[in-house]
This record gives structure tokens, sequence and C-alpha cells, in this order.
């Protein structure tokens, strides 16, 4: 009968579109094998050292901002963020309140006193969000994280808004108007509803302790 | 002091004495240094301690109307590095401040070539090993003549790394005379091989018959009868930032073909290439503008 083959015209129509979509997905994908402003962040499990698993995407399910920190508490520019200032804290405390998710990941080498330390050093500083492990460096690669700090940020839907530094003040001594935090702006338009207007930024610090 | 022979400990124990007591006195300081010292000075030490800062002068003695060279010449703990002025992906270049007298100008240093330094995690920076020797202009004004006497003094903040990174610090001070002539002085040797690092200008290039050419956003560079290139960028406002670099930014033979982004509103490629040609290695600075800014 005439409406069943237009429906399986439809049909057949509809599955060669999805396929083409889905090529040209595939296709587009493999260039931006790395995270990618502007696309979906790759989604990831970890465990943070005290043993607690995590999911990208069930935060987002939850429909959160996510924040990441790529973390090495032996690194100077780490140290300068934790302990000589109290950048990490105060963002994650402050935004933590507006539902974004803040998570530390250290994708230290086993072998590396940054990976060695790190329990220590959570402790010593109280990181209030947890710290994931990273050490084989699976998650550090997929976002192209070079740098600690290396700050990405992700919003609700999933998508990678924000990749760069922290701020403009690798030397730690810049204030007032001179000073400006990178995430806390994208944060703030995220809050707002708009889009994120310094999306990139070179990041500073010292290179990720991958493993070999 | 006392020299009465009651106050004089007797020679058998005088050298144990002493020994014992200098013992003491560096245990009791390092304890010291140790409780009072936060992990954050300590490490800062210790980054100090991996590299040494000098100063040293190219000639005898400043001269006024002529541009003087000083060094800043850190001597770096074997297996370490410090960072070119452009990092590259992390880490970062030394920072100086100067402390100089009244009618003294301090310019911007002359940056020797790097070395590339590739590490897991794809990771691409520009750095030295062994040594740094920063060179920089001094010039004199004319409110500072002959007979007189001028002292610098820097202070370096630095990053340094191996499989760790510390912050460390170093400073030095130099005292010079001012004289109408002067003399190449005992740090000679030092300028001279550092000077062979220095990347010439790019209008001094004539003789090696440099070719560019832009195809989309790929820039090809070729060095006729070169058996060996490596791409160092500069990075700066409207300077366009070559991509994929650990692929691309060294060859053997003589041409390079340097992979871009967007190029956007990028006016320039500014460039430090290292040569290997006919058995040598020269470093010449390169400047290209992008297509449609010629």
């Amino acid at each position: 009968m005439k409406l069943n083959r237009i429906a399986a015209a439809l049909a057949c129509t509809a599955i060669a579109v999805t396929g083409i979509t889905m090529t040209a997905a595939a296709i587009a994908g493999p260039s931006h094998d790395k995270a990618t402003v502007g696309h979906q962040a790759p989604d990831f499990t970890l465990t943070d050292f005290n043993g607690n698993s995590h999911t990208l995407s069930e935060y987002l399910e939850d429909e959160k901002v996510v924040v990441l920190e790529w973390f090495n508490p032996t690194c100077p520019y780490v140290v300068l963020h934790h302990d000589k200032q109290s950048t990490m804290a105060d963002l994650s405390a402050k935004y933590g309140k507006e539902n974004v998710v803040w998570l530390a990941v250290n994708s230290s080498n086993t072998e590396n006193p940054g990976y060695t330390k790190c329990a220590d050093m959570i402790e010593k500083w109280n990181v209030a969000y947890p710290v994931l492990d990273d050490s084989d460096g699976t998650v550090g690669k997929m976002y192209g994280a070079m740098t600690t700090p290396h700050m990405f940020v992700i919003n609700a839907d999933g998508v990678l808004v924000y990749n760069g530094a922290i701020d403009n003040d690798s030397r730690g001594n810049k204030s007032g108007n001179d000073k400006v935090n990178y995430v806390a702006n994208a944060l703030d338009e995220l809050l707002a509803g708009n889009a994120v207007s310094m999306a990139t930024t070179k990041p500073y610090g010292c290179s990720v302790k991958y493993a070999k | 002091m006392n020299r009465s022979p009651e106050h004089r400990p007797t020679n058998r124990f005088r050298r144990h004495d002493i020994r014992a007591r200098r013992i003491l006195a560096a245990a009791f300081a390092s304890l010291l240094v140790t409780t009072l010292a936060s992990p954050v000075h300590a490490q800062m030490q210790q980054g100090s301690d991996l590299a040494t800062v000098s100063l040293k002068a190219e000639r005898s003695a400043l001269v006024p109307g002529e541009t003087n060279w000083i060094a800043v010449h850190f001597a770096i703990e074997p297996m370490w590095h410090l960072y070119w002025k452009n990092p590259g992906d992390s880490g970062q270049p030394p920072f100086l401040k100067w402390d100089t007298p009244d009618g003294v100008s301090v310019g911007e240093p002359l940056w020797p070539a790097p070395l590339r330094h590739v590490s897991p995690g794809d990771i691409l920076d520009y750095t030295y090993d062994h040594e740094l020797a920063l060179l920089v202009p001094v010039t004199l004004d004319r409110t500072v003549g002959p007979g007189g006497s001028v002292t610098l003094t820097v202070n370096a903040d630095f990053l340094i790394c191996k499989d760790v990174c510390l912050f460390g610090n170093g400073s030095d001070t130099i005292a010079l005379t001012v004289a109408s002539e002067a003399e190449p002085s005992g740090a000679h040797p030092l300028f001279e091989r550092t000077r062979r690092f220095i990347p010439r200008e790019a209008d001094e290039a004539s003789e090696l018959n440099i070719e560019t050419s832009w195809s989309d956003a790929t820039l090809r560079i070729t060095v006729p009868g070169a058996t060996g290139l490596v791409y160092f960028p500069e990075r700066g406002e409207g300077l366009a930032d070559a991509v994929d670099l650990i692929e691309h930014g060294q060859a053997d033979g003589d041409t390079l073909r340097i992979p871009f982004d967007d190029l956007g509103e990028d006016v320039a490629v500014h460039a430090v290439l290292t040569i290997t040609r006919a058995g040598e290695t020269t470093h010449q600075t390169i400047r290209v503008p992008t297509p449609g800014h010629d």
C-alpha cells in the first residue's frame, strides 16, 4: 500500500541521513582528539585520593558546571595558589554555592614527588574538593593538560567553554583591576546565562609530569 | 684577646674542641633553619642552590657614549634546566630586576638560542642546561663621566626544573669604573662563546638566501645547503602561533614546514632558526609577514 511505501521511503531516508550525520561527526571528531573549546568535553571516570569514584557525565546529568584544575602539589605555581594565595580554595567555595563542581586532577606519574606527596599535601592544605588520581595520564592527555595549574570549565550541557590559565598573574604580584581571574570571569558569565568571552588563554605553570 | 696561659686550651684538645664546636654550631643552625623555615622557604632555598647567578662585564670599564655589555650568568646544576624567553608549553623564563644608579640604563637582554625539550604527554619547552648567559646592554647618559664608578646589582627570580620544579632566586653586584676607553676583561671568553648562540638579526642573513612561502596556513622555510633546521617561535602581540611543533619544528635537510592554526588578525611570524650547514651551527632570527600583511 502507498502509505507503507512512503513510510518505508521515509525510514530509509532517515536512516541514510542519520548515517551521513554520524559519519560526519566521526570525521569531525578525530581532528579534535583532545578536548576543544566549543565541543563536548570528553567523559571520564577517576578515583580520588580518598578512594571515591567520580564520573564527569554524572555531574553533568545533575546539570552542574564543572571546573577541572590540573594539580601537582610540589609545583611552585600550585603552591602559589594553595599556600601563598588561597585562589583555588576561595573560588571553589564561592562558586560551590552556585552549584559549580570543582575537581582537581593529578596526572603526575606514580614515581614523581607530585604524586607521592599528594595525599599529605591535600591534608596539609585542607583541600576541600576531590583530587582525582590520573597517574597514568589518560585524562590529562584527553584534555591536553600541559601545566599545573591548567584550568578547564565545562558548562552544564557538557561543552568545554574555557581552557587556559587560572589568571593573568604568574608572578603572584598583581592587585586590583590589574589582576584578572579568567576562571572567575568565565563562571560569572556562565551563571548570568552568557557565553564565555575569553574562552582560551595560555596556561602557566610547571609541566604536567606524565608517565613515560 | 686574653692570651694568658690559664685561658688557652691545651694543644692536645684544641683541634678537637674547635671542630666539635663547629659541628655543634652547624647542627644547631641547620636545626634552627629547618624548624623555622616553612616548606615554601625551604623549597626556594633548594631552587636557589641549583643555579648560581653572577654578573660579568665584557670590558674593564664602562665607556660613555658606547653600548657596554654585561652578562647575567646562570651556572646551572647538571640535569636541571632554565627556560627561554618563550618557555614553550610550560615553564617560565628568568625574571631580572636591576638596581642601577642615576644616569645608567640597562636595556632588554639578548637571549641565546635554546634547546628543544620534549617531555611525556607531548609537552614541548625551550630550555637551557649547564649554563645561561643573558647579554644586557648598559648605557650611560651625559651625567656619568670618566673617572667615576658605577655599581650594578641584578636580582633574578627563576623557575628551575628537572622531574620537579622549584623557584629560585639569586643576585650579584658588580662595581665598574667609568673610563673613556676599555679593554676586554677576564670574562671575555664567556662573551665569545655566548655570542655564538645569540641569533643574528633578520636583516643580517642575506648570504643564507632563506626562502619562505605560505601555502594556506603552512609556512615553508628553506635554507639552501642546510642539513638540519630547528624552529623556535617567538611570542608576542600580533605574532602567529605555530602548532604541532613536536612533529614539524625540527627537520633534517633544508626545509621546515611550519603549520599554523587560525592566522586571524596575526600580522607576522617571528622565530629563531638553528641552522646546521656545512658542518657548522648558526642561529638566525626570521621575520615573515602573514599572507595579506606584506
